[in-house]
């Protein structure tokens, strides 16, 4: 069996592995939720530690959690229930007058969010701001962004490369590709890259001249001239039915969650992916002496086993507090206690914020960025939205050395694609918001429908994850309802974080 | 292309604008068109934080912001869509040891106009708002059951009630040129078409400054960026809204989906239309902030924004009929309270418009009080400065 990955168990991985996957209640409807990326975005599985802190459990080691303790019960969620038949604005023609009855009212609404408490806890120490420049920053320290530290470190350039986690990104999880990881960062270190973990970009500024980063050492702000974007993907979540049920994952939050060891082999395990995403979650699998109770997919599949079934598509999950059935195209029954969705959306906001415009391609339709952007700006890995082939590193090199001779060449103009494909309109389209896709073509019907007013409308978009989830499904409702599907505009931060940690003081420098 | 014709033309969809349509079109049958270059609220009316405050500084505008806050609390019915106006209540929280006493003038001056404030000191302003506690201690706060509305719902409940009054609302139209003919406002040029209408509203907002120029029309009005960030959301903790003016200017407040929007002024923000938010300010915003606040410091900050004040010399509103070109009519300059302000300002304004005679309420915000006097410099910093000359020149008598 291949090796694991040694870097400590997650709370979440944790309760997964003892059969829980209900982590957390949704702050409007009270329902419960789960993990679905296991790498700290989607902000899904916040709870409440037993210190009195906010966490999210899978960012969190096992041991500073309590396991038993996640997601109790929770009176409130009867309650609810009614409001799951209204739609986000039902306040609106509710309690027009009078105020004496109205103020009682609004009251007793506040107090029905099923968000956590302020934090007991002290607060977080606070590092100073620094700052500093680069020629050309790179976001992202997996292969594809490596790789280009080394290229454009040789061409002379001042290369920071930031990684969020640590380097090798998706591919620590790979079993045959970790192995590769030492070799090509010590190559970009050797041609004087400078590489640094556990820092995250938080969004461009001052019309994408400088970048924020944040880390261990505080909030730092970086003078840029370009910028490379190799910050691989997200799990892309379609709008199907019963698509909030905790046990669905990710296909890249099940690579981690297998290398992790997380995954009792008695749980049954389906699999939902495209074409460009199956072969590797299969792989990862075998390697990891893992058995898919079932296999599917909106296209072909590279293993036509008895369980497998292409070219199908996935209608709706159903359980109680977790998946435990799905129904696949035309009415194809399959059990499982864990859902994989090997789908993916590429890293879009960093691109967006230097200028680009949104476009939708795939199906399920993705969130692309095409157009000029306000600086030489280049997609590499898996953030070009296309799956990695075996002469990967070359590839890389040869998009950097084009993109050295153009630097304002790389301008993909991919097509809006528009899948006819209506989801079940009670799917969720905003997770964070409870928003359904119903509510938004409601609001879009209403005359909401430019996407600014759709998403104050709604609320879709403004949850904690900033729309990494729903964005790709707001931008298809309005692209099905003939309007234009443009995104909301992209505003900092990429993720949250915490207020005492930006608070310190400001070198001025 | 026949030409178009309106009754009336209004330039920006803010609350500004919906409001004085539907105010026009309440008071007579007319042919109204809104023009917004981008969508309803893009400006300051989608990007503010809804606070309805009637406690004001100085007679002048807390005449009109209580009138306000009144045209508030029935807007929701008079609508026929909630607004969310909710009384949270206020707290001017004040941090220098001699404030405490000057603001008892603050006070007389309200109870003389009908508001009752309570003036808590030192030790007990931490009690009465226990989000203080291990802050920088406070030397006491103004508090009063002051109002806030949600600026979405504000916004789309008079959008709707426009729309059902056939008012047309045009989005994605940008007004290029102002028409007159024989020295009055005869229409504008929008999307390179001409409409031609009598009557003209500026109510562009931050923008109010250039369009009045396209008439040949001089106002002192200047845009000045005003940035906030917003936290996830908590279960409720606090309800009172804080604000403070020295030794910085900030507030924060915990909404009713309880997140919390914060911001904190910078004294040398320069003047312009920048709408983008810097990364300074998210520095600024936690560590003046968490200086008050220390509590607060565990909530994760997930999105930040920029907007726009449309700041005058005096930071009163500007309102009404320009001599300089009769037909085009101000409504702008509302500085940082034009959400407040501008459904009873339109309210106001209308009348005025039909009857002729300007409303007693609207006398300090006439749109030609600084006749000859356009270039006034905008002093952007000190907020406070303005009512702390009117202090120490002391009782009713304030900013000149
Ligand atoms: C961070 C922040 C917090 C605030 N908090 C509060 C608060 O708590 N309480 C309060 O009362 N006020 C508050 N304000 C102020 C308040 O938001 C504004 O005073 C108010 O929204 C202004 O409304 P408006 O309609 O005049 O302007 P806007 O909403 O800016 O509308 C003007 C519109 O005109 C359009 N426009 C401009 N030029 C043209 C043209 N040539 N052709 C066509 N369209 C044009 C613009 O696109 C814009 O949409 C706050 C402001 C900010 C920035
Ligand atoms: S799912 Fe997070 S904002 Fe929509």
């Amino acid at each position: 069996m291949a090796e694991r990955e040694n870097s400590g168990r997650s709370l979440a991985a944790a309760a997964l592995a003892t059969g829980k996957s209900a982590l957390a209640r949704s702050f409007r409807l009270h329902r419960p939720r789960g993990a679905f990326c296991h790498a700290g975005w989607c902000q899904q599985c916040q709870t409440v530690l037993p210190d009195g802190s906010r966490a999210l459990a899978c960012q969190t080691p096992a041991e500073a959690g309590n396991v038993a303790g996640l997601e109790s019960a929770d009176p409130l969620r009867a309650v609810a229930r009614i409001a799951e038949k209204w739609p986000p604005w039902f306040w609106e023609t509710r309690m027009l007058s009078p105020e004496a009855a109205r103020q009682p009212w609004l009251e007793l609404l506040r107090r029905m969010s099923a968000a956590p408490p302020l934090s007991t806890s002290t607060s977080g120490e606070c590092r100073p701001w620094r700052r500093s420049a680069a020629d050309v920053l790179i976001v992202g320290g997996g292969r594809a962004g490596l790789v280009a530290a080394m290229s454009l470190a040789l061409a002379g350039r001042k290369v920071l490369l930031v990684e969020a986690e640590r380097l090798g990104g998706i591919a620590r999880f790979l079993p045959v590709e970790r192995g590769r990881v030492p070799e090509l960062a010590s190559a970009a270190r050797r041609a004087g890259a400078q590489l640094r973990e556990g820092i995250l970009c938080l969004g461009l500024y001052d019309g994408a001249t400088r970048a924020l980063l944040i880390g261990p050492d505080g909030p730092e702000t970086v003078e840029i001239s370009s910028l490379v974007v190799a910050a691989g993907g997200y799990d892309r979540l379609p709008a199907f039915r019963g698509n909030d049920l905790p046990g669905i994952v990710g296909g890249r939050a099940f690579l981690r969650l297998v290398a992790a060891g997380a995954l009792p082999p008695a749980k049954r395990i389906g699999l939902y992916a495209d074409a460009a995403a199956a072969p590797r979650l299969i792989e990862a699998a075998r390697a990891y002496g893992l058995a898919w109770a079932w296999i599917a997919g909106p296209g072909a599949l590279p293993l036509a086993a008895e369980r497998s079934h292409p070219h199908r598509r996935l209608r709706r999950a159903s359980g109680d507090r977790c998946v435990r059935e799905v129904e696949i195209d035309p009415d194809l029954r399959l059990g499982c206690d864990l859902l994989v969705l090997g789908l993916s959306q590429p890293a879009y906001e960093l691109q967006m914020q230097a200028g680009r415009r949104a476009v939708l391609s795939g199906d399920p339709a993705a969130v692309r960025t095409a157009g000029p952007a306000l600086l030489p700006l280049l997609e590499l890995g898996e953030a070009t939205g296309l799956a990695d082939g075996p002469d990967f590193v070359s590839q890389v090199e040869a998009a950097v050395q084009a993109w050295l001779g153009d630097p304002h060449g790389n301008t993909p103009a991919p097509q809006d694609h528009v899948s006819a494909e209506k989801p079940d309109p009670d799917a969720f389209l905003c997770l964070c918001e409870d928003v359904r896709v119903r509510d938004c073509e409601r609001a879009i019907a209403d005359g909401f429908d430019h996407v600014e007013l759709l998403k104050r409308r709604t609320g879709a978009g403004t949850g904690p994850c900033q729309g990494k989830l729903c964005h790709a499904e707001l931008m298809a409702c309005l692209a099905r309802a003939g309007r234009n599907p443009a995104l909301p505009t992209v505003r900092p931060l990429l993720r949250p974080v915490r207020l005492d940690a930006l608070a310190g003081a400001d070198d001025g420098a | 292309m026949a030409p178009d014709r309106a009754d009336a033309v209004i330039v920006g969809g803010g609350i500004a604008g919906l409001a004085i349509a539907w105010e026009l079109r309440k008071r007579a049958a007319r042919r109204i068109v809104v023009l917004e270059r981008r969508f309803s609220g893009y400006g300051s009316s989608m990007r503010n934080i809804g606070r309805v405050r009637a406690m004001q500084l100085t007679p002048e505008l807390a005449r009109i912001a209580i009138a306000a806050q009144a045209k508030h609390a029935g807007l929701s019915r008079e609508l026929g869509r909630n607004t969310l106006f909710w009384r949270a209540g206020y707290a001017l929280v004040l941090y220098d040891p001699e404030e405490p006493e000057m603001m008892r003038g603050v006070q007389r001056m309200l109870r003389e106009l009908g508001l009752k404030t309570e003036l808590a000191a030192g030790a007990e302003t931490v009690r009465r708002l226990p989000i203080l506690e291990g802050g920088a201690p406070p030397a006491g706060a103004l508090i009063r059951p002051d109002a806030s509305v949600h600026h979405d719902a504000a916004m789309f409940a008079y959008r709707r009630a426009c729309l059902a009054a056939g008012i047309e609302i045009r989005e994605g139209v940008e007004v290029s040129e102002i028409l007159t003919a024989g020295g009055r406002a005869a229409g504008v040029v929008a999307a390179g078409q001409e409409i031609s209408a009598p009557l003209i509203v500026n109510a562009a907002g931050a923008w109010s400054g250039v369009l009045s120029a396209k008439a040949g029309v001089k106002i002192p009005n200047r845009p000045l960026r005003r940035q906030a960030l917003v936290t996830e959301p908590s279960r409720p903790f606090m309800r009172t809204m804080v604000s403070f003016y020295r030794p910085v200017e900030g507030w924060f407040h915990q909404t009713l989906r309880g997140e919390v929007v914060m911001g904190v002024v910078p004294a040398d923000e320069p003047v312009g239309t920048d709408l983008s938010a810097s990364a300074e300010s998210l520095g600024r915003t936690a560590r003046g902030i968490l200086a008050k606040a220390p509590r607060l410091g565990s909530l994760r900050v997930v999105r930040q924004w920029a907007g726009l004040y449309d700041v005058t010399p005096d930071r009163k509103p500007m309102v009404g009929p320009t001599s300089a070109l009769p037909g085009f009519v101000q409504l702008n300059g509302c500085n940082g309270r034009g959400f407040a302000l501008f459904p009873i300002l339109a309210e106001l304004l209308a009348r005025w418009i039909d009857e002729g005679r300007r409303p007693d309420l609207l006398a300090p915000f006439d749109a030609e009080r600084f006749a000859g006097q356009e270039q006034a410099s905008v002093t952007i910093g000190d907020y406070y400065a303005g009512y702390r000359k009117a202090l120490d020149s002391s009782g009713a008598t304030m900013e000149r």
